[in-house]
């Protein structure tokens, strides 16, 4: 009995050392936390264009605030994501659709996300799980390049980011699963606490 | 000790004395008539205006606020365009009843009179600018005055803007008859301050400026 227990508990921690080993955690620097990161934001949706500004703050390692205006001030859409949920702090009546606030989550989330689990790599591309599909993740020297979001081989998304003078100067989100694009190009001096 | 003591009851002043430089007190119903008087006068003799702005968005999430710049043109009585050069360029222009944007090149046309908002909007604009927003019937109205400004406080009554704008305060510089500043406060408490700088009545404008 005495012996089983042994084995058991050492069974328990070479399962535990290996799943460390194989997890890696994959960071994405690009928004530290307690910084507002300011851009200037388009959304577009089949042949329609919408500017504002969009506002990027990581409060914690789990929680990021996304609020974007329109270019004459008034709030459009706040909203406050955790790893899994989202709080909508304020929608224009018009956005507020269920659907749409989740694809909001979704899409951001991806974007600013501070970390992600790593089940495989090869060479500077990693995969990862998540939600119901399989992630792409390409990181060069300055940090994430871009990320590929497919569910069952169906490629819904892909983000980009991109650098001028090693700092980040745009993202830009498209999706194949439906006709919308956005971009978030760095506003001049855009950062502020 | 003693000299501590003085800068301790010097501070207290000075920070009373800012309080006070800072505080509103309601107009007197003289002071209202002579304004509204003045603005409807100056109102009337508006053919254009032109002027350069500057737009301050405060969010509770930043220190501090997002700013824009741009430049407005008004011709008399319903043509407005309202024009952003940084952080990009983008217009708004309101002609005839339809609302015309220029997103960066990309081209979009609203008929203002099926959505009720955009009419509102642009009538409270326009009324900004030019300072005739003593409509009682659209908003609830108080009247302040602090120390360089007359401060009109304005409430929507009207539930579709209501839900967009909380309050609108309107600035004009004591003895004049144009709004100096704007505050845009939202049901979140974020607001907007548009400023206006080198303002210009009557210049001449070109036509090609209100061009969709």
């Amino acid at each position: 009995m005495q012996a089983l227990r042994i084995l058991f508990l050492f069974l328990s921690l070479s399962f535990c050392a290996s799943a460390q080993n194989t997890a890696i955690e994959l960071r994405n620097d690009v928004f530290e936390t307690g910084v507002g990161h300011i851009f200037n934001f388009q959304f577009s949706y089949k042949k329609q264009q919408q500017s504002g500004i969009a506002v990027i703050k990581r409060i914690s390692a789990d929680e990021r605030r996304v609020v974007v205006t329109s270019l004459f001030g008034g709030t459009l859409l706040d909203m406050t994501l955790y790893s899994k949920s989202y709080q909508v702090n304020y929608v224009l009546k018009e956005l507020d659709k269920r659907f749409l606030l989740n694809l909001f989550f979704q899409d951001f989330d991806l974007i600013t996300k501070n970390s992600f689990m790593i089940s495989s790599y090869e060479g500077s591309t990693y995969f990862a799980d998540y939600d119901q599909g399989k992630l792409t993740l390409v990181q060069d020297v300055i940090g994430l390049n871009s990320l590929k979001y497919q569910v069952k081989k169906k490629k819904v998304l892909t983000i980009e980011y991109l650098s001028k003078n090693d700092k980040l100067d745009a993202i830009e989100l498209k999706h194949f699963d439906k006709p919308i694009k956005m971009t978030f190009k760095k506003q001049e001096n855009g950062n502020v606490d | 000790m003693k000299n501590h003591m003085k800068f301790k009851v010097f501070g207290l002043f000075l920070f009373l004395g800012i309080f006070v430089f800072a505080q509103e007190k309601p107009m007197t119903s003289d002071e209202i008539s002579a304004l509204k008087s003045k603005v409807s006068s100056e109102n009337s003799k508006i053919q254009t205006i032109k002027t350069d702005f500057i737009q301050y968005k405060h969010m509770d999430v930043l220190e501090q606020d997002i700013k824009s710049e741009g430049q407005m043109f008004f011709k008399a009585k319903n043509t407005l365009k309202w024009q952003y050069l940084k952080p990009m360029n983008y217009s708004i222009l309101f002609k005839e009843n339809k609302v015309y944007i220029n997103d960066q090149g990309k081209k979009q046309t609203i008929n203002a009179n099926s959505n009720k908002l955009f009419e509102k909007l642009s009538s409270l604009i326009a009324g900004s600018v030019t300072g005739n927003v003593f409509d009682e019937s659209e908003f609830k109205i108080t009247y302040l005055k602090n120390s360089t400004s007359y401060v009109i406080k304005l409430v929507p009554k009207v539930e579709t803007v209501k839900k967009y704008i909380q309050e609108v305060h309107l600035f004009f510089p004591l003895k004049e008859a144009f709004v100096s500043e704007v505050k845009l406060i939202e049901p979140s408490k974020d607001y907007t301050r548009i400023q206006f700088k080198n303002r210009q009545i009557n210049a001449s404008i070109e036509n090609t400026v209100f061009v969709p």
